[in-house]
This record gives C-alpha cells, structure tokens and sequence, in this order.
C-alpha cells in the first residue's frame, strides 16, 4: 500500500485514488500510463505521424464536479465510444474537436486536406477505427501487463456538443457511484496539433451487477 | 389541474438592468435566483434533463440539472429528477413561489448514441423523460414548453430580465420555448 502511494504521488490528482480498480484487477496510475503511450505509438503508425503522449491525469472526482472547468461545452466534438469488457468493465470516450476530425479523416482517407466538411459513413468508418485501435492498443498493453482478459466492444460514433457527449459516459457512472476515477489523457502530433482527448472510467456499475447476479443463485 | 398564467408583461428595456451575468448550473446541481440580471444555462445538456421554473409574480427562476431518474440514497438529492424536482420546489416555495402559477419547462433526455450494442446503457435519456413528466402529472403540473428527446444534445437558457426560455441544440440556432 504505501509503494502504491507513493507511486500515485507522482500523478496529478485531486483526490489520490488507491488504483485503477475493477473487480479483480487493480491497476497502478503508472502502468495506466504505459498503456496509453502504446495507444500513442498504435496511433502514430495509423497516422504515419509521430503522436505524443502530452498529458495524463488520474482524477477520482465527485461526479457532479467531472465537468468543472471546462471551457466550451458547447463546442462540437466527434465521440468515439467503446465498453471494456471482460476483467476490466469500462467505459471510453475519445473526444476530437469536429474541424480536427475532419483533417483526421481526410488523413485516413488519403485526401486533399479540406475535403471533409460533414461526417458520412464512411468519415465515421475511419473515426470509429481511430477509436478502436486507440482502444485496443491501451486494453491490450494493460491485459499483458496484468494477465488479466479484456477486450472493447465495437466502437460508435456521435458528432454533438462536448457536454453532450460527455454525459454518455458520466451518467451510466452516477447510477451507483459518488465518485469516479478519471483518466483523461491528451495527444498531440507537434506537426498538426492534432488534439484527440481520452477519457476511461472504470465501470464499476457492471462490476456491481455483475456481482450481484452470481450471488443470486446461492441467495 | 392548472394551467400556468401567461407571463407578465415587462417593458423594460436590458439597458436599463444591470449587466447580464452567465450563471452555469453544472451536472446535478440546482440554481434559483431572484436576480433579474442572470441567465441560468445548462451548456450540453445531453441524456440529462433540465427542469426549469419561472415564476413571473415574484421574479424567481430556478433551473435543476437532473443526472439520472430516480433517487439514490445516500447521493445528492439534485442528482436525480424525482427529489431534485422536489428540492427545487422546497427552494422556491421558501421564496413565497406558487408552483401552480408558475412556468414550467422541461428539456434533454436525448438518446445520444443510438447502437444496439449499447442500447442498456443510452435507455438513460428516455428514463429521465419517464420520471419528468410522471413528476409533472404528480404536481398537476402542465409546462408551458418542453423540448426533450431526439438525439441531440442541447442548451437551455433562461433569461431572467426578459423572462425568456430558449433551447438550442447543436448546429441550430436558439429559440425561444413557449
């Protein structure tokens, strides 16, 4: 416990959570970093880039304060959103500034820059993909690095204000819990500013569920 | 059951008041203010609801951001549609508010993503509908304006000096609930 601690004194909190915890597993902040730079090097291929992880923070949070502090709630946002499942039930939200998806699109496309100006099937297709390799790169790296057997759900995409489409994510949380545990991460491409913002909650609802239902039959 | 009065007429013009002020009410909280300056907001109001009153006689306003139906215990009370509404009405009755001569309105609950995969999960925005407009039938309540649904996320804003409720959803333009 106090290696832990002193492990979580390194990140960025406002409350020092114990760990990325689910129901059996419990992850250490730094090996939630190692996952998502993987995420970053997964993208940076994808992209023919080279992507940074610029940001982590690891917040546990009261609910009711998640959106605190952020500027424009307003501004259109392309989500991208995928469940955890398996050892780690969680939710992902990958939020891309609507301009900034575009250009992504375009890149993914092989087309001239400024072609995209609207999200079709196809501008969704390859948004989706984004969020399913950044995904299951950070999934994946996790799995490996705690023996543990998780994968994503297949992504879906909502174009809408950032406050929307945050709650997507929030409100499934607030059904059983005060706080959360936050993981928000940046990336950047120096070249192209490229801005893709991370967010996982763990779900601890479908852990609760979950629990609930294999106590039943010996209830 | 009583209908809401029509609002109260006022010909003064904003110059005259003091400076407008953006009050946000944030995720699960409720605001209510008698300050004809503020305009209370929801910014990205997306599976929440807003319910909003205005009382034109006594020149309350109070906008609740209702999270999630039905509430929990143990967790705040303005989380949840049912005892949040309920706070709101303790707050403004305390201000000498007729929940029955006021103006109701209601807003959100959009289904914001819309695979099957996910279906558990979005049910959130048609649950905080359900739980609204029970409430409303409950209190004999009729709202003057609701804009709830759909699958896009919304902004609501309630103007105290000219006694406006608008609703905008992403890409559209504000306009006025009535």
């Amino acid at each position: 416990m106090k290696q832990d601690r002193e492990k979580l004194d390194s990140v960025e909190n406002t409350e020092k959570p114990e760990s990325l915890a689910f129901d059996t597993v419990k992850i250490p902040p730094e090996l939630v970093e190692k996952g998502l730079h993987h995420t970053a090097e997964g993208l940076s291929g994808m992209f023919g880039r080279n992507i940074l992880l610029t940001n982590v923070r690891q917040t546990l949070i009261p609910i009711e304060e998640a959106l605190d502090g952020i500027d424009d709630l307003e501004s259109p946002v392309a989500g991208i959103y995928l469940e955890g499942t398996g050892d780690m039930p969680s939710q992902f939200m990958l939020m891309i500034p609507l301009q900034m998806a575009y250009r992504i699109v375009d890149t993914l496309l092989m087309q001239p820059p400024g072609t995209t100006n609207e999200l079709d099937d196809l501008g969704r297709s390859a948004l989706a993909e984004v969020g399913n390799v950044a995904t299951s790169l950070f999934l994946n790296e996790i799995a490996d690095l705690t023996h543990t057997d998780t994968r994503p759900t297949p992504p879906s995409v909502v174009v809408d204000m950032l406050g929307a489409v945050l709650n997507v994510i929030l409100l499934p949380a607030g059904l059983e819990m005060d706080k959360i545990l936050l993981i928000d991460a940046d990336f950047q491409c120096c070249a192209t500013t490229l801005n893709i913002w991370f967010w996982l909650i763990p779900d601890i609802s479908r852990t609760i569920l979950s629990r609930k239902q294999e106590a039943a039959p010996y209830a | 059951m009583l209908n809401p009065p029509a609002p109260k007429l006022r010909t003064k013009s904003l110059r005259n008041v003091e400076k407008e002020q953006v009050v946000s009410v944030g995720m699960g909280k409720l605001v209510v203010t008698q300050k004809p300056n503020e305009i209370l907001t929801v910014v990205g109001l997306g599976s929440c609801v807003a319910v909003v009153l205005y009382d034109p006689w006594k020149r309350v306003g109070a906008m609740l951001h209702a999270m999630l139906p039905r509430h929990r215990p143990g967790a705040s009370v303005t989380r949840f549609v049912d005892s949040g509404t309920r706070e709101l009405i303790a707050q403004v009755e305390k201000l000498g508010v007729n929940i029955h001569r006021s103006r109701w309105y209601l807003a959100g609950g959009a289904q914001m993503l819309s695979t099957s995969g996910f279906q558990d999960t979005f049910q959130i925005g048609d649950k905080n509908i359900e739980m609204a407009t029970a409430v409303m039938q409950e209190l004999g309540i009729i709202p003057v304006a609701t804009d709830l649904g759909g699958t896009q996320g919304r902004t609501v804003r309630l103007y105290m000096a000219s006694e406006r409720m608008t609703v905008r959803t992403a890409f559209g333009s504000e306009r006025v609930m009535e």
